[in-house]
């Protein structure tokens, strides 16, 4: 855990995996051993603790956010805002959404008891699962790890943490955790490549959270699978925006642009398809392109970027391919197409319009700053094409008709719709984020979210008295024949159900006492 | 690729056209951004009202808020070097010593600039004005210094094979032979012949500095369209550069940005004689006041005249008034008093992001007005001027600072690399550094800056310059 890595990036930006340091066996082996210990330990913290420390970490975050801004921005090449509001303030979100619901979610829940066990009550306890494996990717560094961390913790879980080897952001967390001694104790951050990744998953932790690719997702599933260790996996996705011809084409156009390529295009859930209805295609290709040549990139800026950098050079190597593939195939680029420079980390916005489904930005994931848009026609018609795909996380529908873009919103394959928005059901915490098909399975944040860094355990109380119950021993004839009374009793119609039911329940209790 | 280069330049007067020369020479790919409109020597306009409509910023009325004050500022491919009368004087011990004392900056000294001032010079066509070249007013200027016995020097000028016949007060709204050695006949042609691409009628709206380049945003005839340079270098002047970087939101990352702002406040003074004088014939500029008393007294003495327009514009009243003062144009002589100002400005932004420029006169500055103009009245009743008048308006030439160089981060906006403070890509290498008003017109001296910048700009980008032993130079100076 005190491994330090230096993922050091040379002028063209690329890293070298000699330069990492892995994190070994043995430590890893110790790490594990820490955390079961530092398990047992917080078990005896209560929530409300957990949640003091919470309080501390919102204090640390927003006084040091000017800090932290710094250091992702240097990690990732972000543009400021983008790193000050998608991270930063959606941390700080998150943590109050913490704070003011995890109470509620995690507090044992009473169930309703049946008739047929009269007399008992039944409950559910929401116990943490022990030891956790949080994975987080690079292009939300802080915020998917921290928030991932904190649910994990809040829920009463120890967590083995990786950052990405691409922005590690070496000491962040722990300076942040130091504020929370019991956080501190509680979270194990261990830096290394997928060799330590693979050397985290054999110590067998309670669960994995995975969040980046999907060929990773599936490396880990097939690790996980071999121990029987349930991993909840976020993957990519290929989000379309459907665009109906009855909306603000202005609102729906500045939408569609940050969706596309706020964080450069680098979030699971970025705007990777744009479908417009034909009516309006023409005038919204137009204002298209008028407003992304309005966008500026940078990074290291004080605010007032738009479009930051590229974190990792293989992602800018697929953007230009694909763009180089579509145009090759017979695609229009209008605007963009190229890096900004030959020594820069950034790819220039791009329309692509002209596709068909021989290019691979049609299909595949891009994770950058492009923006292929598509004519369709008819909702059954986009329906049909958007859901055909190996990918299903997000969508947006643009319609000012909400019944139809309810309509849309049910049909679509994929696990979230903002609704004449964009990106947005991330925005509040109490919704749960995760996607289907290739783009994983499982919840973060929201109840289910929080609940998945939890097991149910079901307790059923009776009390302590001289009652036998009918369906113990011993079973006799006219036991047998009272239950298939209760059966024709109890899954019937009858007005005066309850009336039956009380009489044979009598006789059932009366000849439980009676021995063979 | 097409967007990004090697160096942006914004500004293209003495300061932008120099450095694109110096920036450019060294094979790297520089553009130059400029909001005024490219002339040609054959495409100015002879008319006053429309070079100054055209050649300006605010056609020429920008003022202070007491509205006591005009500014002038070029808005054409050229800058100030277009509209200005190019006279090109070294600062002196006095100016260097005066900003040394501010901006405890080691080469705001004679003797370290004086190669600086060889460098551009060498590049210039000089010339000293001979007694041939003086009209009727440089005759009355100078018997007028003798009879008071103050010391007077001819002017020197940056022209080429001037000719000149009769129209040089035309020149102050373009030269129209290619002889006014302005950045556009000078500097600017040689870097554009290096590769250098200028793009005019471009008016930035922002810059966005960035870890590794700067991002230069703006609008080119109405169309938003943005540049990149791995270093960005403003140069458009005391009051454009400093709006530029109030429109970029860096006043809370620099504190001084803004303060500071001085010029040459200008008196003219006019008097009337029997005797026709026709100032605005021939050279109207050839004789400056040398006498080191006036350096004492902050202010100084030029020949100078101006145009119809501008001359009707000092005359306040209206109707048979007027239009009698104006008769007697070619009557007229006229002498100016330019003050070395000590009473600071400040350039902010109001809230719908025009520049206001506050420039209240101090009691200082004042009295050397007034010392001024009564010599000058001195000088013109003894010879025999039957009416004098002194403006009541005047002029702020020579605009400077507002983007000061200095070692402290509070009370200067550019470090002694002329790069802005906690900015390693941005650099500002116009009059806006200057630390307070000199007394002496500033051209020359804003050229020569700008090759010193072009160095530390070249030394920061790890290209070697033109001259590999400046360090060695320096310490031995």
């Amino acid at each position: 855990m005190n491994t330090k890595t230096k993922a050091k990036a040379t002028k063209k930006h690329t890293i070298s995996i000699d330069q990492i340091t892995e994190t070994s066996e043995e430590q890893i082996i110790e790490t594990y051993s820490s955390a079961r210990k530092a398990f047992q330990r917080l078990q005896k913290v209560p929530l409300k603790n957990r949640l003091e420390d919470v309080e501390r970490l919102i204090d640390y975050v927003r006084d040091h956010k000017e800090e932290i801004a710094d250091i992702i921005c240097k990690e990732t090449r972000k543009s400021r805002t983008d790193a000050m509001v998608s991270e930063i303030m959606g941390v700080l979100d998150n943590f109050e959404w913490l704070i003011h619901n995890a109470p509620k979610i995690l507090k044992d829940k009473k169930v309703s008891t049946p008739i047929t066990l009269m007399g008992k009550k039944s409950k559910i306890y929401h116990e943490p699962l022990g030891t956790v494996l949080i994975i987080a990717p690079w292009n939300y560094p802080f915020h998917i790890s921290i928030t991932s961390i904190l649910a994990a913790y809040v829920t009463g879980n120890t967590v083995v943490f990786k950052p990405s080897e691409v922005t590690p952001m070496t000491g962040l967390m722990e300076k942040i955790f130091a504020v929370a001694p019991m956080i501190e104790q509680s979270v194990f951050i261990t830096y290394g490549t997928g060799t330590t990744a693979q050397r985290l998953i054999d110590q067998r932790p309670a669960k994995i959270f995975f969040t980046g690719s999907a060929r990773t997702g599936k490396r880990i599933l097939a690790q996980a699978a071999e121990k029987l260790i349930p991993v909840d996996l976020e993957l990519g996705g290929k989000d379309q925006a459907i665009v109906f011809d009855d909306v603000n084409i202005d609102r729906a156009v500045a939408g569609v642009i940050w969706g596309a390529l706020t964080n450069a295009g680098q979030s699971c859930s970025s705007v990777e398809r744009i479908y417009v209805q034909d009516k309006i295609y023409d005038q919204f290709i137009e204002k298209l392109t008028v407003e992304v040549n309005k966008l500026v990139l940078n990074t290291g800026d004080t605010g007032n970027a738009d479009i930051g950098g590229m974190t990792v050079d293989f992602q800018l190597d697929i953007a230009r391919k694909q763009v180089e593939d579509a145009r090759v195939k017979g695609a229009k680029v209008l605007t963009g197409g190229e890096m900004l420079h030959e020594n820069e980390m950034f790819f220039l916005p791009t329309i692509l319009t002209n596709l068909d489904e021989s290019m691979d930005v049609v299909n595949e994931e891009t994770f950058g700053p492009l923006l292929p848009v598509f004519k369709f026609s008819t909702e059954e018609e986009v329906i049909q094409i958007t859901n055909n795909t190996q990918f299903g996380l997000s969508a947006s529908v643009w319609s000012k008709d909400l019944t139809r873009a309810d309509r849309v919103s049910r049909q679509l394959e994929c696990g979230a719709v903002s609704i004449n928005n964009v990106m947005l059901t991330e925005g509040n915490p109490s919704l749960p984020f995760g996607g289907c098909k290739d783009s994983g399975f499982g919840r973060q944040k929201g109840e289910e979210g929080l609940l998945g860094y939890t097991r149910s355990k079901s307790i059923l109380v009776d009390k302590d008295s001289s009652i036998i119950e009918p369906n113990w021993y011993p079973y006799t004839q006219k036991k047998y024949n009272l239950f298939v009374d209760l059966i024709n009793v109890m899954f019937t119609r009858s007005p005066i159900k309850l009336l039956k039911l009380a009489l044979v329940g009598i006789k059932l209790d009366s000849v439980s006492k009676k021995q063979r | 690729m097409k967007k990004f280069y090697d160096y942006i330049i914004v500004g293209s007067g003495a300061s932008g056209g120099a450095l694109s020369y110096y920036l450019s020479r060294t094979g790297a790919k520089v553009l130059m951004l400029e909001a005024g409109k490219r002339y040609s020597s054959e495409s100015f306009s002879s008319n006053e009202m429309h070079a100054n409509a055209n050649l300006m910023w605010g056609g020429g009325t920008e003022m202070n808020t007491n509205a006591d004050q005009i500014f002038l500022r070029g808005k054409v491919v050229g800058g100030g070097t277009v509209i200005n009368q190019c006279l090109l004087d070294r600062f002196d011990d006095v100016a260097y010593e005066d900003w040394r004392t501010q901006s405890n900056i080691k080469f705001h000294k004679l003797d370290m600039m004086n190669r600086h001032y060889d460098e551009v010079e060498s590049h210039l066509s000089l010339y000293n004005m001979q007694k041939e070249d003086w009209n009727g007013n440089a005759e009355l200027y100078a018997k007028g210094f003798d009879n008071l016995g103050f010391e007077w020097s001819p002017l020197r000028r940056g022209q080429a094979n001037c000719n000149n016949d009769n129209d040089c007060i035309v020149c102050l709204g373009g030269c129209a032979r290619k002889s006014k050695q302005s950045t556009l006949e000078t500097f600017i042609p040689m870097a554009e012949s290096n590769g250098m691409t200028l793009v005019s009628e471009f008016e930035v709206a922002e810059v966005i500095h960035g870890e590794s380049f700067v991002t230069v945003q703006g609008n080119c005839k109405g169309q938003p369209t943005t540049y990149y340079g791995a270093k960005c270098i403003l140069a458009s002047g005391a009051i454009g550069t400093t709006k530029l970087l109030l429109k970029s939101q860096l006043q809370n990352k620099l504190p001084a940005l803004g303060e500071n702002f001085h010029c040459h406040p200008q008196w003219m003074s006019i008097a009337f004689f029997d005797d026709i004088i026709d100032s605005h014939k021939g050279y109207f500029q050839t004789l400056k006041s040398s006498d080191p008393r006036f350096r004492d007294w902050g202010f100084k003495l030029e020949n100078v005249f101006a145009g119809p327009i501008a001359i009707a514009l000092l005359k306040q009243g209206y109707g048979h008034d007027h239009q009698q003062f104006m008769q007697r144009y070619r009557n007229m002589a006229c002498i100016e008093v330019a003050v070395r100002d000590q009473a600071a400005g400040k350039i902010t932004l109001n809230n719908s992001g025009k520049v206001i420029i506050k420039k209240p006169l101090s009691d200082g500055d004042q009295q050397r007005a007034n010392h001024g103009n009564r010599i000058v009245k001195d000088m013109f009743n003894s010879l025999g001027a039957y009416e004098t008048m002194t403006s009541p308006m005047r002029i702020g030439l020579h605009l400077m600072g507002g983007c000061t160089i200095g070692e402290n981060e509070l009370t200067s906006v550019v470090n002694e690399n002329f790069q802005v403070h906690g900015m390693k890509n941005l650099f500002i290498a116009d009059s806006s550094t200057f630390p307070n008003a000199p007394g002496i017109n500033p051209m020359l001296t804003i050229l020569a800056m700008a090759h010193r910048a072009s160095e530390s700009i070249l030394a920061e980008s790890g290209q070697r310059t033109t001259q590999p032993n400046i360090a060695t130079k320096e310490v031995v100076a």
